[in-house]
């Protein structure tokens, strides 16, 4: 009863609110006979309302820094670390193997076998081979061009410049560096057990993740709104954002009376024309799951028969050892 | 004294008004009066708006109704644009970038800036006419020339700009990208460069009239606050326009001469780009040191008028005139290190991002004195509501409702979760497309006497206004709900993501507001060109007003005041002066035996 009442006196206080404008309008309307109240300024009045601003905008300003700095601090040591790479028009995520880090990568090493550009010295062998031979036949093509003229002027040119591109290219590659990591294994060989999916990105729950933000092409922007996370990804820059989901997949689903809810990661900087399309299921679920599904992914080097047969233990309590090697 | 009119004022003026023998091209076409320049940015502008509104009407037809086929989307836009009625994806995002560009800085910054500085600063200062009259004239004619290239990107092969008004390298230097970065874009930055020259050669003739051409007794503390804010205005866009241009050179550097300013590791259409060491980030800094103080270019003036508008038809002086002049010289301040809070999610060092955090929300804080201020100049007021008072109240409350979600957004840690969103569409469309637009049409409305020699119909400038208002609110309050829910911006449809669906029930809604709201701005184009002719004719000061400007004939004098010009004893803001018994008192009126002026 009180709870009815105490919400039409709400909703009356509202309308009275609505009722005393048009009350003030009529009240103050033009009229010839008498003169408005000549009231030019007043520094008290001045000073309060700059004050009480001033004031609020103060605490907003602390208390939305110290959040500001947490979210935005560093991740702690034992942080999962997982790469999310953007193109044209869709997401790749990268994980670090059981040696517990991210080989490197370089652009021009892209192609359709290595979606995202991991060095390895085979890889490098086989790009430069390939640019070789790309090489080698337009060259051929314009000797051939010289002993017999057909070519117009300017595909001649285009040729050239193809072959200059490709040169280039070949040099960004040889220029790569190799670098020794922390732990004395050179990043170049450090990518082989990164695991690798394009469908779908899975997180252990109650653990803090660290995002590390890549893209190939434009500027995309990795947004989670179910985890209020956020952050653009930069060709050239990569950025960072870490957060620690606490809820899970299937929780949130009982939550929200919903079986078919997902979390999701989509595109929040406008990228081309599939940017209303870019998007990819995440998966909040405990460790145990999470661990599961990972080791169900491919490395980016495909291990040999024998070597595929890992064991998942059965109580990841008992064996923090695995967990480690899926740090 | 604390005020010297130039000496070239008295060297030209003898007394009287110039008469030049006009010809009807020196008169309409080429013209070097300020009164008619004003009449040419504010035709222009109003045509550059109805095109802004058309795309925007379309493509809130693809938001509203996602797949569906509308004859009249294939009629403007054609089979490329819109093949079977739909509208294609690039030529969305097309007509999103071109909506924005016109909108911010053809309506808004030529529309607002140039009509009403050229119209009020040489009649408000009391001056013959700007301090150049050909700079004058050429500022309008790159502003025409500048139209007419963005208009015309609209029509080339790959479709115009697409990568939103922001311009963002590396999808704006990449015709791979998205084909709007071919030739689209290159018109874009060839038009933006007449229009920053536009706005320079506009910015540095209102600062010297202002400066060097005010009439005696008009001391700088007796400047109407429209004149205040109009030179703010120009201050600010002399300043940051440049940066614009140097972040435009860049990038024309880098679509066309292979450079890598804002370029590297970029693997695109099956090549790996020979540019490395730049970086996107350098463009955005220089983008947003222009983007933000051009916001408050759009803004100001809007305020500068409402101020004139409010204290004129509340009969009462404008409150805290000083406060009002130190908000001015605060916000234009502050607008200079703010522009950061665009960028808090870019991956910008966060302790920079904090710095902004705390210029931002200082800035809140002279906005809301102004917003005291007005509604107390309207306490215990006289007030007519006329249809520029309408829109000059509708602006304060749009602007207090815009404002406080721009306090969320400065908060770096709320932004995160709505950044790119709505919300974000929501507060600048509250802020710049009600509040500044309701500026703009509030000035037209009360200075068309002065523009036109007539009155605008009373009638329909209710209807334009409540309509205006009703749409307004229809369209931009829901967006608040829709990025709230985590909807981005720019994109084509929402039909792919089942966690919107609850909130895409609102986009139809929102479309049907936005058309209604778009039709009904024919109640004004109608008012406004049909009141030209057959509009009851005005009186030399319709409202009573105490400004120059109102002192000039109705019949346009090149020169403005057929005798000397006026002298000025008092500031602008004598209404229901007790001390006096008319309720207003023209700026030039002689101080009463033993009165106090301001």
């Amino acid at each position: 009863m009180a709870d009815e009442r105490e919400f039409v006196d709400d909703h009356d206080h509202v309308l009275h609110h609505e009722r005393d404008v048009f009350l003030v309008a009529w009240k103050y309307y033009y009229r010839k006979d008498r003169k408005a109240k000549f009231f030019a300024h007043d520094n008290r009045l001045e000073m309060v309302w700059t004050l009480i601003p001033g004031v609020a905008m103060a605490f907003i300003i602390v208390f939305g820094l110290i959040t500001w700095n947490k979210m935005t601090g560093p991740a702690s040591k034992d942080a999962l670390q997982v790469e999310v790479y953007s193109k044209q028009f869709g997401w790749i995520v990268r994980y670090p193997g059981a040696d517990g880090e991210f080989g490197a990568y370089s652009y021009n090493l892209l192609g359709s076998d290595n979606p995202l550009g991991i060095i390895n010295s085979n890889v490098i062998k086989t790009k430069i081979a390939e640019l070789d031979s790309s090489i080698s036949g337009l060259q051929k093509q314009l000797e051939e061009n010289k002993m017999l003229p057909v070519m117009p002027e300017s595909y001649v040119e285009t040729l050239q410049d193809k072959i200059f591109r490709l040169e280039r290219h070949k040099q960004r590659i040889l220029d790569i560096d190799e670098i020794k990591t922390t732990t004395g294994k050179s990043d170049w060989e450090t990518g082989a057990d990164d695991r690798i999916s394009s469908s779908e990105m899975h997180l252990p729950v109650g653990k803090e993740v660290e995002f590390i933000f890549r893209s190939q092409d434009v500027i995309h922007s990795a947004y989670m709104p179910h985890f209020r996370a956020q952050m653009n990804t930069v060709p050239g820059v990569p950025t960072r954002f870490k957060m620690t989901p606490t809820i899970t997949t299937k929780e949130m689903r009982e939550k929200l009376g919903d079986d078919s809810f997902d979390y999701i990661l989509l595109c929040n900087k406008v990228c081309g024309a599939v940017h209303f399309n870019m998007k990819m299921k995440v998966v909040v679920e405990s460790e145990e799951d999470y661990a599961k599904w990972l080791l169900a992914q491919k490395t980016f080097t495909p291990k040999k028969k024998e070597d595929s047969k890992e064991t998942v233990p059965a109580d990841t309590a008992k064996a923090p050892t695995a967990m480690a090697m899926v740090k | 004294m604390g005020n010297t009119p130039a000496h070239a004022a008295h060297d030209h003026d003898h007394g009287h008004a110039h008469h030049h023998q006009e010809s009807w091209v020196s008169k309409y076409i080429f013209s070097q009066d300020h009164k008619m320049i004003s009449k040419q940015f504010l035709i222009t502008a109003i045509f550059m708006g109805i095109i802004a509104v058309a795309l925007s009407v379309f493509f809130r037809m693809q938001l509203g109704w996602p797949g569906e086929k509308f004859q009249v989307l294939n009629f403007f836009l054609g089979d490329k644009f819109a093949p079977d009625g739909i509208l294609a994806q690039n030529a969305y995002l097309a007509l999103v970038t071109i909506h924005g560009t016109i909108m911010v800085f053809f309506v808004l910054t030529g529309g607002l800036s140039g009509t009403f500085a050229n119209l009020l600063l040489p009649l408000q200062v009391g001056a013959r006419d700007m301090a150049s009259g050909f700079l004058n004239m050429l500022s309008y004619w790159a502003f025409l020339i500048s139209s007419i290239i963005m208009v015309s990107s609209l029509f080339v092969e790959g479709g115009a700009a697409s990568g939103g008004w922001t311009i963002y390298p590396p999808l704006s230097a990449l015709p791979q990208a998205i084909p709007g970065s071919g030739t689209g874009m290159t018109l874009w930055l060839v038009s933006m460069v007449f229009f920053i020259a536009s706005s320079l050669l506009g910015g540095l003739n209102y600062v010297v009239t202002i400066i060097n051409l005010r009439t005696k007794g008009m001391k700088m503390t007796r400047l109407p606050l429209t004149v205040w804010a109009l030179f703010v205005t120009a201050i600010l866009g002399i300043l940051s326009f440049p940066v614009l241009v140097s972040a435009a050179v860049l990038l024309l550097m880098d679509r066309s001469f292979g450079t890598a300013f804002y370029l590297s590791d970029i693997f695109i259409g099956g090549e790996a780009l020979d540019v490395t060491g730049g970086s996107p980030l350098l463009f955005q800094h220089l983008f947003w040191f222009l983007g933000h103080p051009e916001v408050y270019i759009v803004l100001l003036p809007a305020l500068g008028i409402s101020s004139e508008i409010i204290s004129t038809n509340s009969r009462k002086p404008i409150f805290g005139y000083k406060a009002m002049v130190g908000s001015i010289l605060a916000i234009g301040f502050l607008s200079f290190i703010v522009w950061g809070h665009h960028m808090y999610v870019t991956g910008m060092n966060p302790f920079l991002g904090s710095v902004f955090v705390f210029t931002t929300l200082l800035i809140a804080i002279p906005s809301a004195v102004k917003a005291f201020n007005y509604i107390t100049t309207l306490y215990q007021g006289n007030i007519r509501y006329t249809p520029g008072m309408l829109f000059s109240i509708g602006l304060v409350s749009t602007f207090v409702t815009g404002g406080l979600t721009g306090i969320i957004l400065a908060d770096s840690a709320l932004d995160v979760n709505v950044h790119d969103t709505y919300f974000v569409v929501a507060h600048f469309h509250i802020v710049m497309g009600m509040s500044a637009i309701f500026g703009m049409l509030a000035g037209i409305y009360h200075w068309y006497p002065k523009m036109y020699g007539r009155m605008m119909n009373v009638k329909l400038g209710y209807a334009h206004f409540w309509l205006t208002l009703v749409c307004g609110f229809g369209v931009f309050f829901p967006m608040h709900f829709v990025g709230m829910a985590g909807a981005p911006r720019r994109y084509y449809q929402y039909t792919e993501f089942p966690f919107l669906d609850h909130v895409m029930d609102l986009n139809p809604i929102i479309s049907v507001f936005a058309i209604v709201g778009g039709l009904a701005q024919v109640l004004f184009l109608f008012n406004f060109f049909h009141s030209m002719k057959y509009g009851q004719k005005a009186v030399t000061n319709p409202w009573g007003s105490n400004t120059l400007e109102w002192t000039t004939p109705v019949e346009h004098l090149h020169g403005n005041w057929p005798g000397a010009i006026p002298e000025v004893h008092r500031w602008a803001y004598d209404y229901s002066n007790p001390d006096h018994e008319e309720d207003f008192v023209p700026q030039s009126v002689p101080l009463k035996p033993g009165e106090h002026g301001h």
